[in-house]
């Protein structure tokens, strides 16, 4: 049996389109998902997501809740998040080869939104290092220079806040007895706070506890003025910035047992 | 599990032996009994109400045992009269494509997702329309029926036809689906093989087309071979008819019209003109020369749409879900990617391998294949559901493209390559359809619905004898609980703005008579269901309290939802037990997902 000269090259096509179609598969995979840890880290196209071995959430980001501050005015990184993705190919790329070559636990979130200033890019990177994760924003807005960037977590629903001077925090039109009497069967003194009033200063630590008393997570404070709106689970940390174009902010968060 | 199988047969048996009567073709015979099914359901409903009585299901179960009886009858006496001579190589086609689909759809699709538990979203709301016609609730449109529907993009039609298995045979429609949706996979394969080979007349290749067929999908919008859906029941009823198209009567090409414009609003029109020129184009004195110069323009236009996408977007629908489904052009070329691999390249070949060709039916479906592929494509919300349509134009034009590569190969060459873009092919289809299910991960299983959800619902129907049950929770759950135990919602996962304000504003309120105010503030939608006597419940689980944690932006959305099944966790059993010593709430049943009060 022998084969034309076109024939050989047409199968060679044939099997080229075969074999490429396979690569592009594979690379399109996206990392998406860490398992660091012993949590487990997931960015979808809502935002990035942190669960405990349970598969219970613990807290999420998203630039919809993030804010900018420019002077007094505050306002949502991004009010519309219109397109996200797990980087470009060759950030993909890059990952992937940093995750699996090299060990780290790294995955990324690119979001593309817009608030009532313009367009507004903010990419989240999540890495687990040093027995915590570190998130890190890369925020850049198309007409603002912001003075702050509030870093916000979206906590699990029934978790407090509490801090190293055992103090556990509320807003006073959530607040209830209920909630004091956990509160205080953990060993914490409730603080009524305002939504936009800070905490008090000398706060190193944030410890987020659950219903249960028992710690699930603990975020340094390194001079972030902190804000909590518990009726949407909302804590955060307002970061200022060095005033450019494009701000680079970034938090650690430690997981309890 | 078994007797679903056999019912979800009647979904196609029953509308199949009422058009018998008029039609020995397979399909004509579906889609006249379809359209006969649709004027009886209405001559029924009308004149019952005319007649004031009020027995609609009953009528409806003897009207379609009474033909089918009839029918059977009928086609018994043909066999015996006729003795028509089975066609064994057809039937070896049938037997292969049912095991090959079997083995994609079983072992793949459904693999961690075991009878009943879903994969296809859009369901829920087919079942509480066929649910509630089986009640005897029907108009022609189906924002009349419930509140679930917020616009009309379709007759009852297919709702009508899903209540036919229900009223029957009286059992719930989530196990049945689980096996419908098989019958359409199976479908779109038979589908594909009859056109391909109308097309192209080498059953090699018509074969490769429904392999083809049933490894691409389509995984966001269009969903063509894997769900069962107004839209992909359409365009696989249109493909059905344009593989026999020419040797219809006038009186079944109107009835056929009538069926696709019923079946779906938007994607019935476009199926409608895509069987128009099918059937016009060979009777009118058209060239090779003409049709390879309309194939170019229709190409040209396929660029222009390309480009039309660095012009902007634009959101046809007023709806806040349709912003959503506005994608940017390397959004789509990624889908693209992810669907095909880079499979397009052969449909790339097959253009220019048609362009030389001399068959007229390859170029006039190139050219179908590309306007609709350019229309799917272009930068309007939701146009991406036209793709339903191309699913099965697309992939001629890449077997055509194949077809250009193996035809001068030995037959052990040609099935070495055929073997080659399977395995290619399944690849991408694997890593597609886990894309899919990322978020639907639940303990062991891949669902968008748990047993303990459907116990839950068994609870609710039969706790909701007296029919005045009226439901509330977040919306993903409202959805499927309405669907699968009948209690009313207002607007299931389609719950409008007011019903979702209500439900945040007692999100982390300890305060059971604010609760319980916020909870009774909300009503059905439809005016006619505001039933005085109503029976509030309200249902908590872990969904609706992942659903209180979304951003505000998000709860507000009908486009984000809670996908999967969720567990109750310890701290969410603290808000159950709260709600559970409150005077205000009687808790009537609770599992592992899912606590359902009773509002005093």
């Amino acid at each position: 049996m022998s084969i034309s000269k076109l024939n050989i090259i047409k199968l060679i096509a044939l099997i080229a389109i075969g074999l490429v179609s396979i690569g592009v598969t594979l690379i399109r995979m996206p990392v998406n998902k860490s398992f660091a840890g012993g949590q487990k880290i997931e960015v979808s196209s809502y935002g990035v997501s942190v669960y405990n071995g349970s598969e219970n959430l613990l807290f999420s980001l998203s630039p919809l809740n993030d804010y900018y501050y420019d002077g007094q005015a505050k306002e949502h990184l991004e009010n519309k998040l219109t397109l996200s993705n797990n980087g470009d190919l060759l950030s993909q790329a890059l990952v992937s080869f940093n995750n699996s070559v090299l060990g780290k636990n790294e995955l990324i979130w690119e979001t593309f939104g817009e608030n009532s200033k313009g367009e507004s890019t903010v990419n989240y990177s999540v890495e687990y290092t040093n027995g915590g994760i570190k998130i890190t924003r890369k925020v850049s807005l198309q007409t603002i220079t912001p003075t702050a960037i509030g870093q916000v977590l979206t906590i699990c629903n029934d978790c407090m806040v509490t801090d190293d001077k055992n103090r556990a925090y509320f807003n006073g039109d959530t607040v209830n007895s209920y909630l004091i009497n956990i509160a205080l069967k953990a060993n914490k003194v409730p603080t009524i706070i305002g939504e936009n009033q800070s905490f008090p200063e000398g706060v190193s630590k944030l410890i987020i506890i659950g219903r249960d008393g028992k710690e699930k997570m603990s975020i340094p404070v390194i001079g972030e003025s902190i804000y909590l709106q518990d009726k949407w689970h909302l804590l955060e940390l307002k970061t200022s910035t060095q005033k450019a174009k494009d701000e680079t902010v970034s938090q650690m968060i430690y997981f309890g047992n | 599990m078994l007797i679903d199988f056999f019912v979800s047969l009647s979904f196609y048996i029953i509308p199949y032996l009422t058009g018998r009567f008029f039609t020995k073709k397979i399909f004509l015979a579906w889609i006249v009994g379809a359209f006969l099914w649709f004027a009886i359901y209405f001559s029924a409903f009308y004149g019952l109400q005319f007649l004031k009585i009020n027995n609609f299901p009953l009528v409806i179960r003897l009207l379609a045992i009474g033909i089918s009886v009839l029918s059977l009858i009928n086609i018994g006496y043909y066999l015996l009269k006729e003795r028509p001579k089975p066609d064994f190589n057809n039937l070896q086609i049938g037997v292969f494509l049912l095991a090959f689909t079997s083995v994609v759809y079983f072992l793949i699709w459904k693999r961690n997702t075991p009878y009943p538990l879903q994969l296809n979203w859009d369901i829920y709301e087919h079942i509480t329309l066929a649910n509630l016609i089986s009640d005897g609730k029907l108009s022609f449109f189906t924002t009349k029926i419930s509140d679930t529907f917020t616009f009309t993009s379709y007759s009852p039609l297919f709702g009508i036809l899903l209540s036919l298995p229900k009223i029957i045979f009286q059992r719930g429609l989530v196990g049945i689906y689980w096996w419908l949706e098989y019958w359409h996979y199976f479908l779109t394969a038979i589908a594909s093989f009859l056109i391909a080979q109308k097309v192209f007349k080498d059953r090699g290749l018509a074969l490769l087309a429904a392999v083809l067929s049933s490894l691409t999908f389509e995984a966001i919008i269009a969903y063509s071979a894997l769900f069962l859906i107004p839209q992909t029941m359409v365009a696989l009823i249109a493909v059905f008819v344009a593989s026999e198209i020419m040797s219809y009567k006038k009186v079944f090409l109107v009835i056929t019209s009538i069926v696709l414009l019923l079946m779906h609003y938007v994607v019935g029109p476009l199926c409608l003109a895509f069987l128009a020129v099918l059937y016009l184009a060979p009777k009118l004195p058209i060239t090779l020369r003409f049709l390879n110069i309309m194939a170019v323009l229709a190409a040209g236009f396929l660029l222009g749409i390309i480009g039309l996408h660095f012009l902007g977007s634009w959101q046809v629908l007023s709806i806040e879900e349709a912003s959503h489904f506005n994608f940017s052009v390397f959004e789509k070329a990624g889908f693209i990617l992810d669907w095909y691999g880079i499979f397009l390249l052969f449909a790339l070949i097959g253009f220019f391998s048609i362009l030389k060709s001399k068959s007229y039916s390859q170029k006039i479906i190139l050219i179908l294949a590309i306007v609709v592929f350019g229309i799917s494509f272009s930068p309007f919300s939701y146009f991406l559901k036209f793709y339903v349509l191309g699913h099965y134009l697309t992939n001629l034009i890449i077997v055509a493209g194949i077809a250009a590569l193996v035809s001068n190969f030995s037959n052990l060459l040609k099935a070495i390559s055929f073997t080659l873009l399977t395995v290619s092919l399944a690849i991408t289809f694997y890593n597609n359809q886990l894309l899919y299910k990322e978020p639907l991960h639940f303990g062991n299983y891949v669902t968008q619905i748990s047993k303990g959800e459907l116990d839950a619902s068994l609870f609710l129907a039969s706790y909701n004898k007296k029919g005045n049950g009226f439901l509330v929770s977040d919306p993903s759950l409202q959805y499927i609980l309405e669907a699968n135990s009948g209690v009313n919602t207002q607007g299931g996962v389609y719950m409008n703005l007011s019903t979702r304000k209500a439900l945040e504003s007692i999100n982390g309120s300890y305060n059971p008579q604010f609760i319980k105010d916020k909870i009774l503030s909300i009503k059905d939608a439809l005016l006619s269901d505001r039933n005085p006597d109503r029976q509030v419940l309200f249902a908590v689980g872990g969904r609706y309290f992942q659903w209180q944690a979304l951003p505000k932006n998000q709860r507000e959305s009908t486009f984000y939802n809670v996908w999967s099944p969720k567990n109750i966790t310890p701290n969410d059993q603290t808000y159950i037990d709260f709600l559970k010593n409150s005077k205000q709430f009687k808790l009537l049943y609770q599992n592992k997902e899912i606590a359902i009060f009773q509002v005093l």
